[in-house]
C-alpha cells in the first residue's frame, strides 16, 4: 500500500509539472463548456438539470483520456526508466494501481472544477440535486474505465501515438457496442443473452442509467470489472516485455 | 507475477473471464439499487407498499415481452428491464403474495396464445417485421383479470402508477358504485318547454356504461355504504341535512368529486327566462369550513384562450368560453396527463381560504391574460364583444379546477339532531380528497361531443376531452388513498425559474409601451384602409395628389410604428439573452482560466513548501 502511495504521489506531481494537466483541464473545461451551450442549448431548453452537460461526457473522454494515459507506460518505456523503476523494490502491480489512481485523481479533480456549471444550474432553477450527484459518480467512474483501456493500451506499445490511436479505437468499441450498428453485426447468429451481453459492454448504457439518478450495484461492478480486467491486461503486457 | 499460461492464452482467459463476469452482473446485481432522486421516482412509493400490504388472496402477474423479436432494440429492451426489476420489487415486497411469471410470447408459440387470451396488444417495431408484446396481465383468485397492454415508454413516469392500479384492481374485485347528486337534469326526461322526451346528457351515458351509477334523490341522510365516489353537479340549494350528510361522508374519507359554477348557463330553463340573474351553485357552506374558496359570484374571462363563436355579426372570440390546451391542464397528475382539450363556459376560479390546511394541486388552469367579471353582469351581456371590453386588466393565471387533500374542519359543529347517519360517529376534523371543477358547462354536450345521424342511429363524436376528465377523476379517486398518493411522483419539468422571473419583470416594463404602438397601428391601419374605401367608393381609377400624398404617409408611418414594435419584442428577450451569454462567457472561457490559474498557484506553493 505504502508502495502504491509513493507512486501515485510521484506520478502526480509529474502532472503537474509539466503542462499535461493543465492543458488536459483547460480543454476539458471549456469543451464541456462549449457542448454544453452550443451543441447541447442548455440555456435555450430552459430545463434545470445537467443532462447536456452530461451527454457529451462519453465523447469528450473517447479523446481526452487515452491523450492523458498514452504517457504512462509508453514514455517510461521509451525512455528506459521502466528499467529503473522495475528494479526499485515494488511490484509492477504496486506501479500500476498508483499510475491509475493518480491519473483517476486529475481526472476526478477536472470533474470537481466544473462546479460553476453545477452553481449556474442552481442559480437558474431549482435542479434535482441527487440526480446531478449519480451523474457525476456515474461520469468518473466511466473515466476510469476509459483510463484503464488507456494505460492498457500504453503498456502494449512503446509510440505514444500509437497508444492513443489504439486506445481510441478501442474505447470507441466500448461505447458504441450497445448502439445498432454493432448489434446489427451480431443479430441472427448470437444467442440473445450474447446480445444483451454485447449491448451491456457499452458505456453509454451503464452511464445514462446513471445519469438517470439511480446508482445500482450492476454499474458499478461492470465500471469496476472494466477496470480491473484492462488493468489486469496491462499489466500482463509489462510482465511479458519484461521478460522478453 | 508467476506465469502459468503463455500471454496469447491468458489474455484470451482474460476475455472470456471478462465476458463471464460482465454476464453474471447483468444477472446477479440488477435489482439492487440506490435511488438518489429527490422523490425517490425509482423506488417503490408506500402508496405501493400499502397495496401490496392490502393484498389478502394471492395475485398472478405474467410479465409478457418478446425477448426474443426484440433483438436490437436496446432503449425498448433498457426499458423493459426497468419495467421487470420495479415488478421484481413489488414481488420481493408482497411476501410472496404477488407471484411474478416473466414470458416470452415467441410466435406461433403457446405463450403467444396465452398473450392474446389475456387481450395484449403486439407492437409493430419500425424497421423490423416482427410484432412485439411487451404488456403485463394480471389474474387474481376469483379469476379476474386486468391488463396494462403495452408499456408506452413515453408514460414512463406513470408507471408504478399503472401497476399498483392494476394490482389494487386485482384485490379490490368490487364493481366500483358513483352516487350522483345534481342540480341539473342531467339524466334526460321531459323538456318542459318543448314537451318532448331529451335523451340524457352524453357524460351520463358515457359513466353508466362504465360504472354502477346511483342517482341520489335530492333530500338524503347519509349517502349510502357501498358508494365509492360522490358526484355532486351543481348543488343548489341542498338542505341542512343532506349537507350534513355530504360533510360526513367526506370527513370518513369518502371521495367527492364535485362541479360547481359561479353561473350554469347550458340550462335550457335559464336560457328561456332570458338568464336575468347568474345561475349559480351553492356548496360554500361545506367549502368555507373546509379551506377552500371558489370566488364568489365572479365569472373567469380569458383573451388568449377565449374560443371562437359564429353569432350574427360573424365569427368572434367569446372570452368567457375557455378553451384549454396541453399547456394548461397538469401534465403530472393522471386525471389531465393524457388530455389534449377541455372546454368550459364561465369558469369560477379557485383558491385555498385563509388558514386552510389543505393542498391544493391544480389540475387547470388559465392562461396569464384573465380577469374576473361579476357572475351577474356576465349573464348579463349577450354580446361577446361586450365582454372582451371588460378586460381592462389582466390578473394572472387562475385555478379552473384542482385536487384538494389534508386536514379539514367539519361545517357542523356537531352531530346534526334527528340525523343519525346510521349509528356512525360524528367526526369533527379528518383529512379529505375532494376535487372541484368550478365549471359545469364542461360537462353539456355542446361543449366537448358532437351528434350526427348515422343511418338511423345517433353516433357521438368528442372534440375535446370532458368525458376523459370525468371517468379519469372517477377512476383515480375510486383507487384507495394509496393509489391517489402515487400518481405520478417527481417533478419532471423543472423550469429556469431566474428565467421566468426576467421575462415577468420584462413583460411589465414593455406592455404599456407596446399597448400604445399597437393602438397608434390600429388608428393608422385604420385610416388608411378608410382612405383606400374612399378611393372605391368615388369609383375614381386614380388617386389624387393628396390622397397619394396621405396614403404614402400612412404607409410609411405604419413601417416605422412595426419596426418599433419589433423593437419593443427584441427588447423583451434582451434582458434574457444578456443573462445567457454572460453565464456561456463564465462557463467556457473564464472560470475555466481562473481555475486552472488557481490551481497552478496552489500546486506551486504545495511544491515551495514540501522542497523547503
Amino acid at each position: 500500500m505504502d508502495n502504491i502511495r509513493i507512486i501515485f504521489k510521484r506520478e502526480f506531481a509529474s502532472f503537474f509539472a509539466t503542462p499535461v494537466a493543465y492543458v488536459f483541464i483547460i480543454i476539458f473545461l471549456m469543451m464541456s463548456g462549449v457542448f454544453t451551450f452550443y451543441v447541447g442549448n442548455f440555456y435555450e431548453r430552459g430545463q434545470a438539470d445537467l443532462l447536456p452537460f452530461f451527454n457529451f461526457h462519453p465523447w469528450l473522454y473517447l479523446f481526452l483520456v487515452p491523450a492523458m494515459a498514452m504517457r504512462t507506460w509508453s514514455e517510461e518505456r521509451k525512455s528506459g526508466s521502466i528499467e529503473l523503476l522495475m528494479t526499485l523494490p515494488i511490484s509492477a502491480f504496486e506501479a500500476m494501481m498508483g499510475k491509475f489512481l493518480a491519473a483517476w485523481s486529475v481526472l476526478g479533480l477536472s470533474l470537481l472544477l466544473t462546479f460553476p456549471l453545477w452553481l449556474t444550474v442552481n442559480y437558474l432553477g431549482n435542479p434535482d440535486n441527487g440526480i446531478i450527484l449519480a451523474a457525476y459518480i456515474g461520469s468518473w467512474l466511466m473515466s476510469g474505465a476509459f483510463l484503464a483501456i488507456g494505460i492498457c493500451m500504453s503498456a502494449l506499445t512503446k509510440s505514444q501515438v500509437v497508444a492513443f490511436i489504439l486506445a481510441v479505437v478501442v474505447c470507441f468499441l466500448f461505447v458504441l457496442s450497445g448502439s445498432s450498428i454493432v448489434l446489427d453485426a451480431f443479430q441472427g447468429w448470437l444467442p440473445t443473452v450474447l446480445l444483451d451481453t454485447i449491448a451491456s459492454f457499452s458505456f453509454m448504457t451503464h452511464f445514462e442509467n446513471m445519469a438517470k439518478g439511480v446508482i445500482a450495484l450492476n454499474n458499478l461492478v461492470y465500471f469496476a470489472v472494466v477496470i480491473g480486467v484492462w488493468l489486469y491486461a496491462g499489466l500482463m503486457l509489462i510482465e511479458q516485455k519484461k521478460a522478453d | 507475477m508467476k506465469k502459468v499460461f503463455s500471454t496469447p492464452i491468458s489474455m484470451l482467459l482474460l476475455v472470456v473471464l471478462f465476458f463471464a463476469l460482465v454476464l453474471l452482473n447483468n444477472q446477479i446485481f440488477r435489482s439492487a439499487r440506490f435511488d438518489l432522486t429527490e422523490d425517490k421516482v425509482y423506488s417503490l412509493s408506500d402508496g405501493s407498499k400499502e397495496i401490496i400490504n392490502g393484498i389478502d388472496e394471492p395475485v398472478h402477474l405474467y410479465f409478457f415481452f418478446s425477448d426474443k423479436t426484440s433483438e436490437g432494440l436496446t432503449s425498448l429492451r433498457n426499458y423493459a428491464n426497468r419495467v421487470e426489476s420495479l415488478l421484481k420489487e413489488y414481488a420481493n415486497a408482497s411476501d410472496g403474495k404477488i407471484q411474478l411469471h416473466l414470458v416470452d410470447p415467441e410466435p406461433f408459440s403457446e405463450a403467444e396464445d396465452q398473450a392474446s387470451e389475456f387481450g395484449l396488444t403486439a407492437a409493430m417495431m419500425p424497421g423490423t417485421e416482427e410484432s412485439i408484446y411487451f404488456g403485463l396481465a394480471g389474474r387474481n383468485s376469483l379469476d379476474d383479470q386486468q391488463v396494462i397492454g403495452f408499456f408506452d415508454p413515453q408514460k414512463e413516469r406513470f408507471l408504478e402508477y399503472d401497476i399498483s392500479q392494476l394490482i389494487y384492481l386485482l384485490s379490490e374485485p368490487e364493481p366500483l358504485k358513483v352516487g350522483l347528486l345534481s342540480g341539473i337534469s342531467v339524466t334526460g326526461g321531459q323538456n318542459p318547454m318543448t314537451g318532448q322526451f331529451d335523451p340524457p346528457w352524453h357524460f351520463y351515458a358515457q359513466l353508466q356504461e362504465l360504472y354502477d351509477v346511483e342517482t341520489l334523490p335530492a333530500e338524503f341522510d347519509k349517502v349510502p355504504e357501498d358508494v365509492g365516489v360522490l358526484l355532486l353537479i351543481h348543488p343548489q340549494d341542498l338542505s341542512e341535512k343532506t349537507l350534513y350528510a355530504i360533510d360526513q361522508f367526506v370527513m370518513a374519507g369518502g371521495k367527492l368529486l364535485t362541479f360547481v359554477d359561479p353561473h350554469h348557463e347550458s340550462d335550457p330553463m335559464a336560457a328561456m327566462s332570458g338568464m336575468a340573474s347568474a345561475n349559480t351553485s351553492s356548496l360554500s357552506r361545506l367549502f368555507d369550513a373546509w379551506g377552500i374558496r371558489m370566488e364568489p359570484e365572479q365569472v373567469v374571462l380569458d383573451a388568449a384562450k377565449g374560443l371562437d363563436i359564429r353569432t350574427q355579426k360573424g365569427v368572434t372570440k367569446h372570452v368567457g368560453f375557455i378553451g384549454l390546451d396541453k399547456a394548461y391542464l397538469d401534465e403530472n397528475d393522471v386525471i389531465t396527463s393524457s388530455l389534449d382539450m377541455i372546454n368550459g363556459a364561465s369558469f369560477g376560479s379557485l383558491e385555498l381560504a385563509e388558514g386552510s390546511q389543505l393542498e391544493m394541486h391544480p389540475l387547470l388552469h388559465s392562461s396569464e391574460y384573465s380577469t374576473h367579471t361579476n357572475a351577474m353582469v356576465y349573464a348579463m351581456t349577450r354580446d361577446p364583444d361586450q365582454l372582451m371590453d371588460q378586460m381592462t386588466s389582466t390578473e394572472g393565471e387562475m385555478v379552473l379546477g384542482a385536487r384538494f387533500q389534508g386536514n379539514a374542519k367539519s361545517a357542523f359543529d356537531k352531530a346534526l339532531a334527528g340525523n343519525e347517519q346510521g349509528g356512525m360517529d360524528y367526526i369533527a376534523e379528518a383529512n379529505i380528497n375532494v376535487v372541484v371543477i368550478a365549471d359545469t358547462d364542461v360537462l353539456a354536450d355542446r361543449f366537448w361531443v358532437s351528434q350526427a345521424n348515422f343511418f338511423g342511429q345517433t353516433v357521438f363524436t368528442p372534440f375535446a376531452d370532458n368525458g376523459a376528465l370525468l371517468t379519469n377523476a372517477v377512476e383515480n379517486m375510486a383507487g384507495s388513498d394509496s393509489l391517489i398518493s402515487i400518481r405520478s411522483r417527481g417533478t419532471y419539468a423543472r423550469p429556469f425559474t431566474k428565467v421566468q422571473e426576467l421575462t415577468a419583470v420584462a413583460e411589465m416594463k414593455f406592455m404599456d409601451q407596446e399597448k400604445i404602438l399597437e393602438q397608434q397601428l390600429n388608428e393608422t391601419e385604420a385610416e388608411l384602409s378608410k382612405l383606400q374605401s374612399q378611393q372605391m367608393e368615388s369609383g375614381a381609377l386614380t388617386l389624387s395628389k393628396e390622397q397619394e400624398e396621405a396614403i404614402k404617409e400612412f404607409n410609411e408611418k405604419r413601417i416605422e410604428i412595426r419596426k418599433e414594435l419589433r423593437e419593443v419584442r427584441h427588447q423583451l428577450d434582451k434582458d434574457i439573452e444578456s443573462l445567457g451569454s454572460r453565464l456561456k462567457f463564465l462557463n467556457i472561457a473564464l472560470m475555466p482560466i481562473l481555475l486552472v490559474l488557481m490551481l497552478a498557484f496552489v500546486m506551486r506553493s504545495l511544491r515551495t513548501r514540501y522542497k523547503s
